[in-house]
């Protein structure tokens, strides 16, 4: 049998459906000429809705079957693999089946004459499974295509079946989105339901001691670890809180500064210098605040004659404020100068300064775009992980003092799944509880933010 | 014979290098509606917000020659173009009110020139203004609705309401009804009958049935010049130049 690989049946699938789009974009014209009549849509439009038809189905069968097909033979070979050997138990008859498809691969050397059969048997038939999906395919695509081609009547309107099809598209684009959401969540959800099935709900989210340690001898001492997640979610509210008192300020004030004052010139020069800062990858950020901030505080800390630890929340919180400002202040830039000139005319014109005028009139204008601004950046403060473990620390304390180490929920979660880890294992379980929590709380914070801005948005048209 | 409210002086504006008016010199005269007519793109708006000084707000645009307000020069080292505005209010093509209530928007300019010492009297004066817009029976029950969901010659009678409420002594009207439908029309020049009393109206209009209506004076410009400059019965019935008379007749513009 020819070999038929995907890739080739893909392209042969390709021309097919080209050669329907010309063939149709022709054809029309020839009909619409015997009937006498112009035809309703462009000719082009013909030739679209039979290339549609062409390699829309077929394309369907070919990922079905791409999908579908090699695992129904590994499940033929594993009936036929506990047929010939009854006693195996299912993981052992796994392995073998593992070692069959190697063998049919020539990745690994037979050792054995029955497998090497069952390795040869199993080629011939992923051999055999190609050449059909091959066929399949190409049959499905030239008959369905001679068949709208040849069934296009030029008083039939293709352009609105094409411009359907392309609506269909963006709804299917828009629902993916949604449906990967939907699919993280229920992932975080059972991972975090096993967790609550070994640790009490209430004394993970109520909890005030966090030490995920868990014995790995049952005489140890320590032997329960202990969840309870406020520590940790104070520990990610500080350092955001400490983020967004540098990034709002900042970032909204140099927005104003870009949107209303600013030449030209001045502006071209210093929002894309902004904006480089948003480009420097965390972990330079991490060491930046690790070696150079977390010193700095310390010893002025030290002047002042406060005790100061050498990871503190302050100098990670400041740094991440650094980073978060270019998200709030390009982006409100954008909304500033959204505001229609229209309205800043008219309070001018009334005798309002440039000052009442951004408070009065442009400020509440922009409002709703500031909220979404300032959410963005505080997202992207509750998620920031790497300048956290660099300079924050990871010792659970419970406390609010900005000059304590302190601990995020980013940054448990990190390091309760990284290294070596079982997934049954309560210790690695919990972080999904922490992912849940932090989902949430990120959730309710959005659905706040969004009411403010509701109540606060004056919208202009 | 009336007082002269502005007196401009061969003022000449330019974009860039591109000079949008030239030597305009033109005397208006306190209380009365003057209008200025001529084609699209012949600088009348431009002269208009030379006259409050709207054009510092656009970006290389620079102004020559002078403009006297009551004899005074308002580009002069004295003035503040705030205190001008407030002095010379504005009414635009589009009407642009706020974001917020009708009663916010009536109430910007007061509050913010500190105009009402208590709110019984920014009470007033936004009643009052609303009264002289004649727009008070129609918002009186929904002060607190937003003023941008009324209609659109509604919103530009707010907008002039809104104007009227800073007390001003001019305003300026850069083509008031050009969105409008005639009943908006209508009212809007009415309005402006009635208040042309006590305020000294400049108007630009493309509708020379609209600056025939109601202006005593008309200046017809034409790409950056001042042609002509007269009585709004004289321009319309005997202009004394050919362009004027071209234009008016509709065989150019």
């Amino acid at each position: 049998m020819p070999n038929l690989p995907v890739s080739l049946v893909f392209f042969m699938l390709v021309g097919i459906s080209l050669f329907f789009y010309f063939y149709s974009k022709n054809n029309i014209l020839k009909k619409a000429a015997f009937v006498g009549q112009r035809s309703k849509a462009l000719p082009s439009h013909y030739g679209q809705q039979s290339f549609l038809w062409a390699f829309i189905p077929s394309a369907i069968i070919l990922l079905f079957l791409t999908i579908g097909g090699p695992n129904y033979i590994d499940q033929l070979f594993y009936n036929k693999i506990q047929e010939l050997n009854p006693k195996l138990n299912p993981s052992f008859v796994s392995l073998i089946l593992a070692k069959v498809i190697n063998v049919s691969n020539g990745k690994i050397a037979a050792g054995d004459e029955k497998i090497l059969t069952l390795a040869s048997d199993y080629k011939a038939a992923l051999d055999q499974l190609y050449f059909y999906r091959g066929l399949v395919v190409i049959l499905c695509a030239a008959l369905v295509g001679m068949f709208v081609s040849s069934l296009q009547s030029p008083r039939a309107n293709a352009r609105e079946n094409v411009e359907k099809f392309i609506i269909n598209i963006f709804f299917v684009s828009a629902v993916i989105a949604i449906f990967t959401t939907g699919a993280i969540i229920l992932s975080l959800l059972f991972e975090a339901l096993r967790f609550f099935s070994l640790y009490n709900f209430f004394d993970f989210i109520f909890g005030l001691h966090w030490a995920p340690n868990v014995a790995i001898r049952s005489d140890q001492v320590a032997a329960a670890g202990s969840f309870g997640m406020i520590p940790v979610l104070v520990g990610t509210l500080l350092i955001s809180f400490i983020a967004m008192c540098v990034a709002i300020p900042i970032g909204l004030f140099s927005a104003i500064y870009l949107a209303e004052f600013a030449s030209p010139r001045t502006r071209d020069f210093v929002k894309p210098t902004l904006e480089i800062l948003a480009g420097i990858p965390t972990v330079v950020y991490g060491y930046f605040a690790a070696l150079t901030a977390a010193p700095f505080f310390r010893e002025i800390g030290f002047s002042l004659g406060l005790d100061v630890s050498s990871e503190s929340a302050l100098a990670a919180g400041a740094v991440m404020g650094i980073m978060i400002i270019p998200f709030i202040s390009s982006l409100s830039d954008d909304v500033i100068r959204a505001v229609p000139q229209s309205l800043r005319d008219g309070s001018m014109g009334l005798g309002a300064t440039k000052a009442e005028t951004i408070y009065n009139v442009v400020l509440p204008a922009a409002v709703p775009g500031l909220v979404g601004a300032v959410l963005l950046a505080v997202s992207r403060a509750i998620g920031e992980t790497m300048i956290v473990v660099m300079a924050a620390g990871l010792s659970a304390s419970l406390t609010v003092n900005p000059l304590d180490s302190v601990t995020t929920v980013t940054v448990q979660i990190v390091s309760l799944l990284t290294g070596d880890t079982e997934f049954d294992d309560i210790k690695t379980l919990s972080a999904f509880g922490l992912g849940l929590a932090l989902f949430f709380f990120t959730l309710l914070l959005n659905i706040f933010a969004l009411s403010i801005s509701r109540r606060l948005a004056e919208r202009y048209d | 014979m009336m007082s002269i409210k502005f007196r401009t002086k061969n003022v000449e504006v330019s974009y860039g290098d591109k000079k949008a008016i030239r030597d305009i010199s033109l005397n208006i005269k306190k209380n009365t509606i003057t209008a200025l007519i001529g084609p699209s793109g012949c600088g009348k708006s431009t002269f208009l917000r030379c006259l409050n000084r709207m054009n510092d707000v656009i970006e290389n645009c620079s102004i020559k020659g002078s403009v006297l307000l009551d004899e005074q020069d308002i580009y002069g080292p004295d003035i503040d173009p705030v205190e001008l505005r407030a002095r010379v209010g504005m009414v635009f093509q589009k009407a642009n009110p706020f974001p917020k209530s009708i009663f916010d928007n009536i109430a910007y300019g007061p509050r913010i020139h500190g105009l009402a010492s208590s709110d019984n009297e920014l009470k007033d004066i936004v009643h009052n203004s609303l009264e002289k817009a004649g727009l008070i029976d129609e918002v009186k029950d929904r002060l607190n609705d937003q003023a941008t969901g009324l209609s659109g010659g509604q919103q530009q009678r707010i907008c002039i309401a809104r104007a009227i409420a800073v007390s001003p002594e001019v305003i300026l009207m850069d083509e008031p009804c050009s969105a409008l439908d005639p009943i908006a029309t209508a009212k809007i020049e009415e309005l402006m009958n009635e208040i042309s009393e006590t305020y000294t109206i400049i108007i630009v209009t493309h509708s020379m049935q609209q600056a025939a209506r109601v202006s005593k004076k008309t200046a017809f410009f034409h790409l950056g010049d001042l042609i002509e400059y007269n009585d709004t019965d004289k321009i319309f019935t005997q202009p004394d130049n050919e362009k004027t008379q071209d234009y008016i007749t509709g065989r150019f513009g």
